[in-house]
């Protein structure tokens, strides 16, 4: 008998935990979603600014500064997109989850886009800047086209 | 005025050259038909315009049809003749209309001679065998016959004028906007029955394609794009960055997988247009969901 309400205790708690982790968002991963925001607005930001640099907008040149920091930042994508962190104020889409090895293969190309940058500023050469920052900006679209949803 | 009406028709007339299908590539990555003519499996797989693509509007959900030009599924049995009448009058080659899903009302726009390219180039595009799916869109909206009464009220037939008062890359500008852009189609709201709302050229729609608000590209400086500079219209255009650094997606990634395709002077011409067009309020909104 006493085994009997255990096992009732038991799956209440169990029910319990399992709602409210479906109906709620929790605080990690909101944290979570908050962080990749400020990460994409960091990699938005520095995006920004090496166009203003491209079109002449400023007489500043930091392209290569930028573009080294594009590189290192790139790396923190792959990382920014943890189990969990698709419910919520977000607009991943869930394809993310569910289609983990599409997902991999366009941050990749996102990180090596970024790194090819870094390389071609060395050059000095703004042509060939301008065209790898285009490869760049390339790959950005191709991961929010299939996997963000548009603006509500 | 009679002076005018001597000159315009000049203006018009399309040298008479043989149909070139490179620049029929160029025409065909401008406006777009790739896009809705494959679907996303196929896109991976590099098979492209075997039609069957879901597009979700108000209306209804419309499949596009396999315009490869397979000779059962495709467009392969098409002439010259057929392939006009369905991009300027809407119609198959059965004299059937069809349903402004596929945006006629721009393409109606376009000059003959660049169907005829853009023809000449659909023909060497490889034929895919691949039956067309049929729509899902009820009575009104999926029944043919209406379409009749629908265009009486809401299409116009014939190629876009050009305004002699206006500079050449102005003309040109407004023929990509609206002739081979289409991009009215989604950036104009439209009424109850689908036709484009007057007075709001592309002051933005809040039921674009998915039911995804599309926003407003008049050079309004608080609802519009009145804000940003050539060069950011520029850089949208050409790679689909927006002013702050980020990078569209959704509808508008799409789009600009043909954007992208302008030539830099093209280019030029829509951002000189798309400058100079009316600014109009209007905060685009979705529609609160009915519960």
């Amino acid at each position: 008998m006493a085994r009997k309400w255990t096992k009732l205790a038991l799956s209440v708690l169990a029910a319990g935990i399992i709602s409210t982790s479906a109906l709620s968002v929790s605080a990690d991963e909101a944290n979570d979603i908050k962080y990749r925001k400020s990460v994409m607005k960091a990699i938005g930001g520095t995006m920004g600014s090496m166009a203003a640099i491209i079109k002449g907008k400023v007489k500043q040149n930091h392209a290569v500064p930028l573009s080294h920091a594009m590189a290192r930042l790139s790396v923190t994508i792959k990382d920014v997109f943890p189990e969990g962190s698709d419910f919520g104020d977000t607009r991943a889409k869930p394809d993310i989850w569910k289609k983990p090895k599409e997902f991999k293969a366009s941050v990749a190309a996102f990180e090596k886009a970024a790194s090819n940058l870094a390389m071609v500023s060395k050059s000095g050469d703004p042509a060939a800047f301008a065209a790898a920052f285009g490869g760049l900006g390339k790959s950005c679209g191709g991961c929010h086209k299939p996997f963000r949803e548009p603006k509500k | 005025m009679a002076l005018l009406v001597v000159i315009m028709p000049g203006l018009e007339v399309p040298t008479a050259n043989a149909a070139d299908t490179v620049q029929g590539e160029y025409i065909f990555r401008v406006a777009g038909c790739r896009g809705c003519h494959t679907t996303e499996a196929d896109r991976k797989k590099n098979i492209f315009l075997a039609g069957g693509r879901a597009l979700k509007t108000p209306f209804g959900t419309y499949y596009s049809p396999n315009i490869s030009p397979d000779p059962v599924h495709g467009v392969g049995k098409w002439t010259e003749t057929d392939f006009t009448q369905a991009l300027r009058h809407g119609r198959n080659p059965d004299g059937e209309h069809y349903f402004p899903v596929f945006p006629y009302g721009s393409y109606t726009r376009m000059t003959d001679q660049d169907i005829s390219d853009l023809w000449a180039y659909l023909k060497t595009t490889p034929p895919i065998a691949r039956p067309n799916k049929a729509h899902d869109a009820g009575f009104v909206f999926g029944s043919r016959i209406i379409m009749g009464p629908w265009k009486f009220m809401n299409f116009r037939s014939g190629a876009l004028k050009l305004d002699p008062s206006k500079p050449a890359e102005w003309n040109r500008g407004r023929y990509l906007v609206d002739a081979l852009g289409h991009c009215a189609e989604c950036h104009s709201p439209r009424n109850k029955l689908g036709g484009l709302k007057s007075g709001m050229y592309l002051a933005g729609n809040p039921e674009g394609p998915d039911g995804d608000a599309v926003p407003n590209i008049t050079p309004d400086t608080e609802t519009g794009i009145g804000k940003w500079d050539e060069s950011d219209i520029d850089s949208l255009l050409s790679m689909g960055m927006l002013p702050d650094g980020d990078f569209v997606g959704g509808s508008m990634g799409e789009a600009v997988d043909n954007t992208e395709f302008l030539s830099p002077k093209d280019r030029e011409a829509v951002v000189e247009y798309l400058k100079s067009i009316p600014a109009i309020k209007h905060k685009v909104q979705k529609p609160k969901p009915a519960n």
